[in-house]
């Protein structure tokens, strides 16, 4: 235990100096198969809202898979494809930072569609392999749930992770995005807009 | 409630009788324990506490233990299957993640994902005795009935190795498709099959000729392969579907539904159910083999994945 304990703190303290010379350049090239290489604990956040309209309002709000302006940090969405299976988006944050994106289920009929990220700077969003799901499923009193999963691994690929991009730091980034974008098409919705 | 009750006597009844007799072993990895569930009545009869983020489960052949790996706490936990004790714990370091154990249970393999390695464990004296170069990132460990020979698939070399246990070296390297993780030998130990996550099929290995003959097209991110019936079953785990393919002609035959990401699969000893872990809505989903759908679904703990040979004979 003593052992290990010391490991995490040499780890923490290479990455700190590490840090300071930029994280993902020099990172990239020891774990050079980023986008695949993953930690061993898939991790999932489930977030939903009830919104105070027909499912079909709902959807219609969300079923653009080009048009992703509804969640906040989001200014700009490009791509190809439209809403077929194999769509690509690239998302454009405030301040610049961009998140590739690629659509791989797509089911008007349960008005739910999946997609996973292709590349995002850890310190954008710490995760990796990540992949979601919207769905908009009927709620009491003629009102919707529109829910939104994720599932993906940490930010950091490997053993000992540094506390920012640890298995709790990627939960609670996505955890966060999903109450932001739900918080904010239930007020776009309802009021009409 | 007449006809639910109904339903669930009937769901009992389906699976009474044929998969009678055996156990499921499954790694809840987010709630870090294993739960044991009797195929027979698809109960849930014990959860054990395992902690460290338990992922891969390997139950030896003569039924007495369950290795589990828990990558977090970079140990493999020894779970008495009977009594569902946790009877020791065999600290190997790195990142511990697919496992196997010998078919006489003297030795346990361990794949380090972090390490390109297989540690090796004796039984016996529940320690570390050896260590097995083999290519990146190996996941997925299976040995051949005959003991002769381990499987490892080498995920981000795109390959699988084969080892000879005698020596504990490095025999052959086959390049497969793009990031094997599952690997399963048939009961004859000729074929193996390995589930390609990034390139949606699976490989068909002849492994006395060490080399690949075949690709099956299956869903998307493919998990891990379960043997039945002449067939194969692939859990696909971004398709949220298990796939099919006949293992004759190596043609596809049908995606079933099953839970959202299903992970890992087995079949019942007789050939007649295949029982899958679907990860993300937390359930055990109980296939029929010869009717290609699922008879029966059993709620689990948070994240099952049950990565291994997770099923045990009790008689």
């Amino acid at each position: 235990m003593r052992v290990t304990i010391g490991r995490r703190t040499a780890m923490a303290a290479a990455l700190a100096v590490v840090g300071a010379a930029g994280l993902t350049a020099t990172l990239g090239p020891v774990f050079s198969p980023a986008a695949w290489a993953h930690g061993p604990t898939r991790q999932k956040v489930r977030e939903s809202i009830e919104i105070n309209a027909p499912q079909d309002k709902v959807w219609a709000a969300i079923r653009n898979f080009q048009d992703m302006g509804w969640l906040p940090p989001v200014t700009k969405t490009t791509g190809e494809k439209g809403n077929e299976v194999g769509a690509t988006r690239q998302l454009t944050l405030t301040g610049g930072a961009t998140v590739d994106e690629e659509l791989y289920k797509y089911e008007p009929d349960m008005m739910s569609y999946s997609y996973r990220i292709t590349k995002v700077d850890v310190k954008v969003l710490p995760v990796t392999n990540y992949s979601s799901t919207l769905t908009v499923s009927p709620a009491s009193d003629g009102k919707s749930k529109l829910e939104w999963a994720g599932a993906f691994y940490r930010g950091f690929p490997n053993n000992d992770p540094p506390p920012e991009l640890s298995d709790e730091a990627a939960v609670k980034a996505v955890s966060g995005l999903y109450k932001t974008g739900l918080e904010a098409l239930k007020k776009k919705i309802e009021s009409g807009s | 409630m007449l006809v639910l009750a109904a339903l669930a006597a009937s769901l009992c009844h389906a699976s009474l009788g044929s998969a009678a007799a055996e156990e499921a072993f499954v790694t809840n990895q987010l709630s870090d324990d294993l739960m044991v569930v009797d195929l027979a009545t698809s109960r849930s009869v014990a959860t054990i506490p395992i902690g460290g983020k338990p992922a891969g489960v390997a139950v030896s052949a003569d039924g007495r233990f369950a290795y589990v790996t828990s990558p977090d706490a970079k140990a493999v936990t020894v779970v008495d299957a009977a009594t569902r004790q946790v009877t020791g714990r065999i600290e190997v370091g790195g990142g511990p993640l697919g496992i196997a154990v010998a078919p006489d249970g003297k030795s346990v393999y361990v794949a380090d994902w972090y390490a390109a390695a297989v540690r090796v464990i004796d039984a016996a004296s529940r320690s570390v005795t050896a260590s097995i170069a083999v290519g990146a990132s190996p996941s997925g460990l299976a040995v051949t009935p005959d003991g002769k020979l381990l499987l490892s698939a080498d995920r981000d070399d795109d390959s699988v190795s084969v080892v000879d246990t005698a020596t504990r070296q490095r025999k052959v390297t086959i390049k497969v498709g793009t990031r094997p993780f599952g690997v399963t030998i048939d009961a004859d130990g000729k074929y193996a099959y390995t589930a390609n996550v990034g390139s949606d099929d699976v490989s068909v290995i002849d492994i006395a000729e060490g080399r690949e003959i075949g690709r099956v097209p299956v869903g998307m991110r493919p998990y891990a392969v379960a043997l039945a019936l002449g067939r194969g079953f692939v859990t696909d785990q971004y398709g949220g579907t298990v796939s099919v393919f006949d293992i004759a002609s190596l043609k596809p035959i049908k995606r079933i539904n099953v839970g959202d990401y299903p992970e890992g699969i087995n079949a019942t000893a007789d050939g007649k159910r295949v029982i899958v872990a679907c990860w993300e809505s937390n359930t055990l989903d109980i296939i029929d083999a010869a009717e290609l759908k699922v008879i029966g679904e059993i709620k689990t703990g948070d994240g099952p994945r049950a990565f291994g040979a997770f099923l045990r004979k009790t008689e």
